[in-house]
């Protein structure tokens, strides 16, 4: 229910920005960040990880950096599997957001990676977390944490 | 001179045969096949004895997993992605199985002795909400049970000191011998992993 009124709600919210905007170009910034989610943690647990499904409705832009108060530090990884080993690394400049596009943050796939957490990240709670891009001015937003194990 | 090139031509001809015939067969071969069809020799010789640490600190053997299956996974708590989602997974299979899913034993083994100590992999393990064996050991009683499973394991930097480290991250599955059965991986639809673990159970 929330969810269908939220997609009304963005999809009037594009119907008027189709309409008051005419330019050619798309300004960046105009993202729709949905579903973002971080992994529950222990007390003294090392990492978490957030992940969201970031909609970019403006012109090509990149995230390239995170953070958060609950973290010492967030980078941006991507994980791989080939034949069977699992490797993680630091996107390199970051993760491109083309214009129009809707990219995920999801397991086995990109995440924020929240290194030593400052507290424990209890299941239910929110922690925020800002997403500076490129190009659109930085943004912040809410990560409800969900189990430790969650794959979505 | 000209013998000698005639040499390698011939071998260049064979080895081209030798890749064609290896191509048609993989062509040739059904597109999917049951994992355990698929598994060689040296996967089957997976496993063996080992001493290492539980989370109470205490030493923990193989002989105590003797008498019942058990699922193996190797990982890492500073792990954020694959490790926990693979963890939950057999949770989840575990609940999933109903009756019997307590039948096997699910065990965690650290590939970052450096870093989990057992207490880090009690905490670590307690967010679960099933029981898991954790272990972690000395840097050589880990070198030989990674051996033992042939895990792939090496640490990577990340910048500012940390690192992480690329693993092998294949669930085995062992009889109650301590014997390799079977693997599970992330692709493995839910009911075909529970397929696998119920034949490891009435084995
Ligand atoms: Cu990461």
């Amino acid at each position: 229910m929330r969810g269908r009124n939220m997609r009304i709600a963005l999809g009037l919210a594009g119907l008027i920005g189709l309409a008051g905007c005419s330019q050619s170009a798309r300004e960046p910034g105009d993202f729709a960040i949905e579903d973002a989610w971080a992994r529950a943690a222990a007390e003294d647990a090392p990492v978490s990880a957030g992940y969201a499904r970031i909609e970019n409705r403006g012109g090509d832009d990149r995230l390239v950096s995170a953070s958060t108060p609950v973290a010492a530090e967030a980078q941006i990884h991507s994980v791989t599997m080939e034949d069977g080993v699992m490797r993680m690394r630091e996107t390199e400049g970051g993760l491109s957001l083309p214009g129009g596009e809707t990219v995920e943050l999801r397991p086995g796939g990109y995440h924020i990676m929240l290194m030593q957490p400052n507290r424990a990240l209890a299941e239910g709670e929110h922690i925020p977390i800002t997403l500076t891009f490129e190009r659109a001015a930085p943004v912040t937003v809410d990560f409800i944490i969900r189990p430790i194990g969650a794959d979505r | 001179m000209s013998g000698e090139r005639n040499r390698g031509l011939r071998r260049g001809l064979i080895l081209c045969a030798a890749l064609l015939a290896g191509l048609l067969g993989y062509l040739c071969l059904p597109p999917y096949e049951q994992p355990e069809t698929v598994l060689d020799e040296s996967i089957a010789s997976i496993g063996g004895p080992f001493e290492l640490l539980g989370t109470d600190g205490d030493a923990f053997g193989s002989a105590e997993l003797r008498g019942r299956p058990f699922a193996i996974f190797f990982g890492f708590t500073h792990c954020p992605d694959v490790c926990p989602t693979t963890l939950s997974r057999l949770a989840s299979l575990r609940q999933e199985m109903g009756e019997g899913g307590d039948a096997f034993d699910i065990v965690f083994v650290t590939v970052d002795p450096a870093r989990d100590t057992p207490g880090d992999m009690a905490r670590y393990l307690s967010l679960f909400h099933t029981p898991i064996i954790g272990l972690t050991g000395s840097e050589a009683q880990i070198e030989a049970v990674k051996e033992e499973f042939g895990i792939y394991a090496e640490q990577v930097p990340l910048g500012n000191g940390a690192y992480t480290v690329d693993h092998t991250a294949t669930v085995f599955l062992m009889d109650e011998e301590g014997n390799f059965f079977s693997a599970l991986d992330v692709h493995d639809r839910n009911e075909d992993a529970i397929a696998r673990l119920r034949r490891l159970i009435d084995g």
